[in-house]
């Protein structure tokens, strides 16, 4: 950029801050790496290799299961917002050349326990890499947080998730428009 | 050898002048023609080798105290290289003494060059009090005890005075701070500026010249300076008053004043440890009457007293735009602006701020299970290697993208009502972000807000603050002075508008519906050992910037950073490692931090600012 303004020539600023686009401004993406996932007990942790690129299932044979604990901004109580999120998931690749599956389960939990869940499936070719996403989830409770758990079979890994808290509707979200974007799909998380 | 030959030499010279003074006075005619006969010259009796530039060579304590004898003693300029210390690989014979004190030296007036190398018994540069005017350059390497450089305060620059390159190098020191070198004046526009594995320093100014010097390396400086932007954060404050707050629950103990300061008000007072100050104890205020800046690094310490609730949580304060964060359990104010705080905490809750993020070193693991890191524990004053080899760890560091609005917010807060993002985020829910205005006239509403026309900042500062409100980054000198002098003729109503009006911030207003993060981020980490660790080779980290992509290993992990860990220096107290690095990119991603964490470290803290 220039230091020196242009003196001349400078178009009018014209800021086009619609009525639609107002709610949006309160959404923060929070994004974060698969290294945070753990696996679900001491045997699926031994399968567990943590890189830089996130969590990855080194077993050639046996699957792995994940625990990947969300952020969640409440806003305030008397207007909560809703919730979308995402992850990407990858397949490192086997020996055996094989496609990897992946199925992941968005969870709420609350102080009782799961309360409630939806699940996205995917395959996998080696060195592959796609999203996931869960879209407008309404918490059944302001204080109840989030968490992926997903099943990866051997080569198969995750490394980002991605949450954010909006006003409720999709259109609303800055991550529904980025999995759109990214042609992933993305479940009716309510 | 040199120096024997150099003695040797002065033994003639004085064995001459006792035998035949007209053969003394010959010589020394012969050497005052080189310096136009002026008998404040210092004669010369060796040049740089293949130049003709003179230098005068100081290897031992012995130099030191009989320089002025070898020089003649009445003169008191060196026009050429005072070079102190030994040449790289050079022994000191066994008969000499080290050098540790330049006190003999107070007769010196003038030097082309400061030349200081190989000293590893020196504290500071007392002796120097007395150099004045301009300098060819400063270098100063591998004296891992100097702890100081304020002796050269009375130097008012560099200039090219014919002798070598001009510039400044300073490499493998104890400074804190370069001071004064950032209040001298440089006047050519070709010169080096080499700032290197000083592991303790913070404050990095360089010279006044309108612009960066021509060559620049900052690396390996383990607290800070490792890039442009920390030099020039460095060099235009105002440094006056400090003011330090103690919050419920802390104790702290402020070990010592330097000269020019001075507790102005009740509360803490040095050398008396404050224990969960919940009255009026809770705050103080330490002013500074100077003629130069603080000193920074060197202003005043303080030292957290042994507590068991401390859990390392950092120090923060309100300068430089954001929150600025010490670590471990002493801490060296850095140079700060009069209108700085430093808030500390233990047991009580950390203040947070806009984007920052504190991250407690438990959320690093072993990178593998494969081999089990059972030395590796997790407690409350960070994770550890406890064992005998090092582990490699893993530390994930989320990342928060908001809509550029947002971000324009809370730079304007910042910036023009000097107000913490903490209060703003209350006030931006229920104001602005409720409003559909125009982003043109939420910013004059608020300049309007404090009265800016008349009534706070000067012509400069006001420039420099649009530049970081409006375009987020600095103003480039040449940019803030056009402005500043544009403010002769025009309101700032008018400039104001003229920076509304401008194609950068046009482009900035294109993007205030789109997810961003800031473009510039900082990481602090804090590293400690358990206990004293010899001749442990150091640590090494990589930060990675992890995005989703298609194909996972081609275009998604980008290394950001390395850097190395000074395990034995570690033996002397925590170190903060800070690493600025910019995100133009802006994909939306995570960071990765990846350490080999040598044996008996530990990592007490992180922080991370976006």
């Amino acid at each position: 950029m220039n230091e020196r303004l242009p003196r001349i020539g400078v178009a009018l600023l014209v800021v086009c801050v619609s009525t639609a686009l107002s709610g949006l401004v309160s959404a923060e993406v929070i994004v974060s790496s698969g290294v945070e996932c753990n696996g679900v007990t001491e045997l699926h942790k031994s399968r567990a290799e943590w890189r830089q690129y996130g969590i990855v299932n080194s077993e050639q044979t046996k699957d792995m299961w994940v625990s990947c604990p969300l952020d969640r901004v409440q806003g305030l109580p008397a207007s909560p917002r809703h919730f979308t999120s995402a992850l990407s998931l990858f397949h490192r690749g086997t020996q055996d050349g094989r496609e990897a599956q992946a199925t992941c389960y968005l969870v709420e939990i609350s102080a009782a326990g799961i309360v409630k869940a939806r699940s996205q499936s995917l395959s996998l070719k080696a060195g592959q890499q796609t999203m996931a996403g869960f879209c407008d989830a309404q918490p059944r409770d302001f204080f109840n947080s989030y968490a992926f758990i997903c099943r990866l079979t051997p080569g198969a890994g995750i490394s980002t998730l991605m949450t954010e808290s909006h006003v409720p509707g999709w259109e609303n979200s800055i991550l529904a428009e980025q999995i759109g974007e990214s042609g992933a799909t993305c479940v009716d998380g309510s | 050898m040199v120096i024997d030959l150099l003695r040797a030499k002065t033994l003639c010279l004085w064995a001459l002048a006792l035998l035949t003074g007209s053969g003394l006075s010959s010589l020394r005619v012969s050497a005052h023609e080189l310096n136009f006969g002026d008998p404040a010259v210092c004669p010369i009796f060796e040049y740089v080798p293949g130049t003709e530039v003179p230098v005068y060579r100081i290897s031992s304590q012995e130099d030191v105290d009989g320089f002025a004898d070898v020089v003649g003693g009445s003169c008191s300029i060196l026009d050429g290289i005072l070079q102190i210390g030994l040449e790289a690989g050079q022994p000191l014979s066994p008969n000499l003494s080290p050098i540790t004190d330049l006190s003999p030296l107070t007769w010196l007036q003038e030097i082309g060059a400061l030349k200081l190398q190989n000293v590893p018994g020196l504290i500071n540069l007392s002796g120097l009090e007395n150099l004045r005017g301009e300098t060819q350059s400063i270098i100063i390497r591998d004296a891992p005890q100097l702890r100081s450089i304020e002796s050269l305060s009375g130097l008012s620059g560099l200039s090219d005075l014919g002798h070598g390159a001009l510039g400044v190098a300073v490499e493998r020191t104890a400074l804190k701070s370069l001071y004064p070198i950032g209040e001298f004046t440089a006047y050519d526009g070709y010169w080096d500026f080499v700032v290197r594995e000083n592991p303790l320093l913070s404050d990095c100014a360089w010279p006044d010249v309108g612009d960066k010097p021509e060559n620049i390396i900052l690396r390996d400086n383990f607290v800070g300076c490792n890039s442009t932007a920390e030099v020039i954060k460095y060099r235009n404050y105002h440094r006056h008053e400090l003011k330090i707050a103690v919050l419920p629950g802390g104790r702290v103990s402020l070990d010592e004043l330097s000269s020019n300061f001075v507790m102005s008000s009740a509360g803490l007072s040095t050398g008396v440890g404050i224990t969960d100050p919940q009255s009026e104890a809770d705050e103080a205020e330490v002013a500074y009457w100077g003629s130069v800046p603080i000193p920074s690094g060197y202003a005043l310490e303080i030292e957290g007293l042994p507590d068991q609730g401390f859990d390392g949580r950092p120090i923060e304060s309100n300068c430089y735009g954001g929150v600025q964060y010490f670590g471990g359990e002493r801490w060296v104010i850095s140079s700060m602006r009069d209108d700085c705080y430093i808030l500390i905490s233990f047991d009580s809750e950390a203040p947070r701020s806009g984007s920052n993020i504190n991250f407690h070193s438990s959320i690093c693991r072993e990178k593998t299970s494969a081999v089990p890191a059972v030395n590796l524990a997790h407690g409350k004053s960070g994770i550890s290697n406890t064992g005998n080899e090092p582990i490699d760890i893993l530390c994930p560091i989320s990342r928060k993208f908001e809509l550029g609005i947002r971000a324009l917010l809370k730079r304007l807060y910042a910036t023009v009502l000097h107000e913490m993002p903490d209060a703003f985020m209350d006030r931006l829910e229920e104001d602005y972000l409720a409003m559909d205005k125009e982003a043109t006239d939420i910013v004059r509403e608020l300049y309007a807000e404090v009265h800016y026309r008349a009534e706070r900042d000067t012509d400069s500062q006001f420039v420099a603050g649009l530049f970081a409100a409006l375009f987020n980054r600095e103003g480039k000198d040449a940019g803030i002075e056009y402005w500043t002098n544009e403010l002769a003729t025009r309101s700032r109503e008018v400039v104001l508008e003229e920076f509304l009006r401008s194609q950068e911030f046009l482009e900035l207003n294109d993007s205030l519906w789109l997810p961003r993060t800031s473009e510039s981020s900082r990481l602090e980490l804090i590293f400690a050992t358990e206990e004293s660790v010899q001749d442990a080779p150091d640590g090494v980290c990589r930060l990675f910037d992890n995005a989703p992509a298609d194909d996972l290993m081609l275009d998604s992990t980008q290394e950001l950073e390395y850097f190395r860990v000074p395990t034995v220096a570690l033996a002397s107290g925590p170190l903060t490692y800070a690493v600025d690095f910019s995100d133009e990119s802006q994909k939306v991603g995570s960071f990765v931090l990846e350490c080999s964490l040598q044996a008996g470290v530990r990592i007490a803290g992180m922080t991370f600012r976006d």
